[in-house]
């Protein structure tokens, strides 16, 4: 018997290409098949939609590269594009420092420290257009209570939310707010795995508190570092809640990001083939920034053998 | 057995026959039955999407045959969110029977030929003929001499002026023009810190721009509309004055996505003489005013200039067919449209709203009479469609009005010299018209 059923199976691995790929077909179809529902076609789609002239009513027109040659000439782009990275690079200013500060702080081993760390956490888990309307209103001039608490110190706060200067470090205020808890996290998760006898011998042998930190903490959580500074730099460059809320991109286009700008040319002025253009650029600017971390990465993250 | 082969084939028969008569006659009478379905998408929320809901609820209720399905779709602003679902049910083949739909966003869908033109339902209606409707009315929906939209939530722009203020400051009634509004201003400034009152309060807004370019003889557009005119002295005049009266300290200016709530919220809560607004901010004025506010507040038509007719944009919302559905479905529609537009629906809905009625015929029913008589106010609003201009709709308005809005900002907000930044937002114009 069972050396009649051996060529019944060798029959069946031969059709479906061998055990492991039958199951791997059987296993990854259904992945497949949304990825390529949800994924793969519309960025084919996307980079489709870039090439026309489209405003969704009239029937579209071949553009052929216009939309990107449009959009490389204009100052407008080019602001938003410049007001992303300031964004992008304020924010992780903001957040890293502070996050990795806030990480160390709540892997001191305290009572209240549950406490302290769903209190840090606390501001990523409200909405974030709650979040953009509650600080709308902490900003106003005068009233709001940001140049309230500035002005118990003798500052006069600016008119955070008019001004082409002050309105993008306000929207990366409230960002560094929102997204401060979620990076700590990351940095607490990096801490809480290091290795404890590497911190005991450098107790034995007389380090510091700094030079702990700066010679054997800093290294060690360095791949947490990396996988922050990625996810906040994809993040930022698609930052558009925030400004949508709180400032619709203005006063001017001073806080007009890439995503912003891509919504109004698609959905206030329907231009779909400029704004899909936009986000192809969008994608192929994070593709090569991504790469290019990775690349810097080999120089300053630790990986343990 | 012959016989009952005879009998069986046409008992058979019977059976068949009978099956066919009720099949085909189940259609037809679950036709005859059945309403005809209209849908309708409506850009009002709030206390406004409500009495839509209501009234839509009492046309089903005396139209038995028609079922409107009404169904919010965000704001109905320029570009806002129900038009940006119109413009993707259309890509998608899908569009609603009806549409609120803004007075300035028409011309796209009338050129992509999605509208239905409501010419010969209007000229057989017992009151949606041509000269029934207020002047001026149909202007925003006239396409090629065919008319594609009837008035539905209608306003202008206005002014509103604090009466208890301008009487401690003296000044005896409204400016009516902007060198005067800038003068008053001054006068109805006084305070600082958080308690300073301002004089003046502009709503940064192109609706209000395209009056003042217009209202001293300026244009927006050359005829063919392919080159912006507005980067000129005369344009630039009436908010040169509102800029003039930021800077120096006499007016002051919201921003952000809230500004024009904000604005309201500021004269109702005394912090301001005046403001520019909407006809359809009387609602929202008198609901949060503070009691120093309540009954001390008037409306007014907008300022204009020495020696220039005042222009004044149309505002609002219209109501359109679209094209591309069933004969039945479109002539439910119309009747819904019909209903709508009739004089005792249209004085409830502006005595509710502060919208102005679309048609003449309303002015004539008793208790909307007896309304405007105790609120007068309301009467601006319909004195200013004697004033009502054309706007250049072409294809582009839109996003050029959204170019004007981002320079708006940076004069009003930023405070950045005006004859600059309408220079650029022209040569930005210029670029895609």
């Amino acid at each position: 018997m069972v050396g009649a059923q051996a060529p019944a199976g060798a029959r069946r691995r031969r059709r479906w290409g061998g055990g492991d790929t039958g199951a791997a077909v059987v296993f990854l179809g259904p992945s497949f098949l949304f990825l390529t529902a949800f994924i793969f076609f519309p960025l084919v789609y996307l980079f489709y939609i870039s090439v026309l002239n489209w405003n969704l009513l009239s029937p579209p027109t071949f553009a052929g590269m216009h939309n990107y040659t449009h959009l490389l000439a204009s100052p407008y782009f080019l602001n938003a594009v410049r007001n992303t990275v300031l964004f992008t690079v304020g924010a992780m200013v903001l957040i890293l420092p502070a996050a990795f500060a806030a990480a160390m702080l709540l892997n001191v081993p305290l009572r209240e420290r549950a406490l302290y760390r769903s209190a840090l956490f606390a501001p990523y888990v409200f909405p974030l257009v709650a979040s953009g309307v509650a600080w709308s209103l902490m900003f106003q001039p005068q009233v709001g209570i940001v140049d309230w608490v500035l002005s118990k110190f003798g500052i006069h706060g600016p008119n955070w939310l008019s001004s082409g200067h002050w309105a993008l470090i306000a929207v990366i205020i409230v960002t560094a707010w929102q997204y401060f808890g979620f990076y700590a996290l990351i940095f607490l998760a990096g801490l809480q795995a290091l290795p404890g006898e590497i911190m005991e011998a450098a107790d034995v042998d007389g380090a510091g508190g700094l030079t702990k930190t700066l010679r054997i903490t800093l290294p060690l959580i360095s791949p947490s570092f990396f996988f922050a500074m990625v996810i906040l730099v994809i993040g930022s460059f698609q930052v558009f809640t925030q400004v949508f809320v709180m400032t619709s991109g203005g006063p001017g286009s001073s806080t007009t990001t890439i995503v912003y700008y891509l919504y109004r040319e698609a959905f206030q002025y329907f231009e779909m083939g400029r704004a899909a253009a936009v986000a192809v650029m969008l994608l192929l600017g994070l593709v090569v920034m991504t790469l290019l971390q990775l690349w810097a990465s080999r120089r300053w993250v630790h990986h343990e053998a | 057995m012959r016989g009952r082969q005879r009998g069986l084939v046409a008992a058979s028969t019977g059976v068949l026959v009978a099956g066919v008569l009720i099949a085909a006659s189940a259609p037809l009478t679950l036709a005859q039955s059945a309403p005809v379905q209209v849908s309708f998408y409506y850009g009002v929320g709030g206390r406004l999407g409500k009495l839509v809901q209501s009234m839509v609820a009492t046309f089903n209720r005396t139209h038995p045959h028609i079922k409107v399905v009404a169904s919010y779709e965000g704001s109905y602003t320029g570009g806002g969110p129900e038009q940006q679902k119109l413009e993707l049910a259309m890509a998608a083949g899908a569009p609603p029977a009806v549409a609120q739909m803004e007075v300035h966003s028409i011309r796209p869908f009338t050129a992509a030929h999605a509208l239905v033109a409501l010419n010969k339902f209007m000229n057989r209606s017992p009151h949606d003929k041509v000269s029934d409707f207020m002047p001026g009315m149909l202007l925003s929906g006239e396409y090629h001499g065919l008319y594609y939209a009837v008035p539905f939530n209608r306003s202008v722009p206005l002014l509103y002026y604090n009466t208890a203020m301008f009487k401690a400051a003296h000044i005896s009634g409204p400016p009516t023009t902007w060198q005067q509004l800038a003068a008053d201003a001054k006068k109805l400034t006084h305070g600082s810190g958080a308690s300073k009152v301002y004089g003046y309060e502009p709503i940064v807004q192109w609706w209000q721009w395209e009056s003042e370019v217009l209202s001293n003889g300026g244009k927006i557009f050359n005829h063919a509309g392919t080159k912006a005119l507005f980067a000129t002295p005369q344009a630039e005049l009436g908010t040169l004055i509102q800029y003039q009266l930021l800077k120096d300290g006499y007016a002051r200016a919201n921003s952000g996505s809230h500004m024009w709530g904000d604005t309201v919220a500021d004269f109702a809560a005394g912090k301001t003489a005046m403001y520019d607004g909407s006809a359809a901010d009387m609602g929202s004025i008198q609901a949060e005013a503070a009691p120093s506010v309540k009954n001390h507040w008037a409306a007014a038509l907008l300022p204009g200039f020495p020696n220039h007719r005042l222009v004044l944009p149309p505002g609002g919302g219209n109501l359109v067919l679209f094209a591309k559905q069933p004969k039945a479905v479109i002539n439910a529609a119309w009747t819904f449209v019909e209903w709508l537009t009739a004089a005792p629906q249209q004085a409830y809905w502006s005595e509710h709203t502060g919208y102005m009625p679309g048609v003449k015929a309303a002015l004539n029913i008793p208790s909307y009479k007896a309304y405007l008589a105790s609120h007068p106010q309301l009467r601006v609003p319909i004195e200013g469609l004697k004033y009502q201009g054309v706007m250049p709709l072409n294809r582009h308005y839109i996003q050029v009005m959204g170019y004007v809005q981002e320079g708006m900002t940076e004069i009003f907000n930023e405070l950045k010299p005006v004859a600059p930044v309408i220079a650029q937002v022209a040569k930005r114009a210029d670029g895609i018209l």
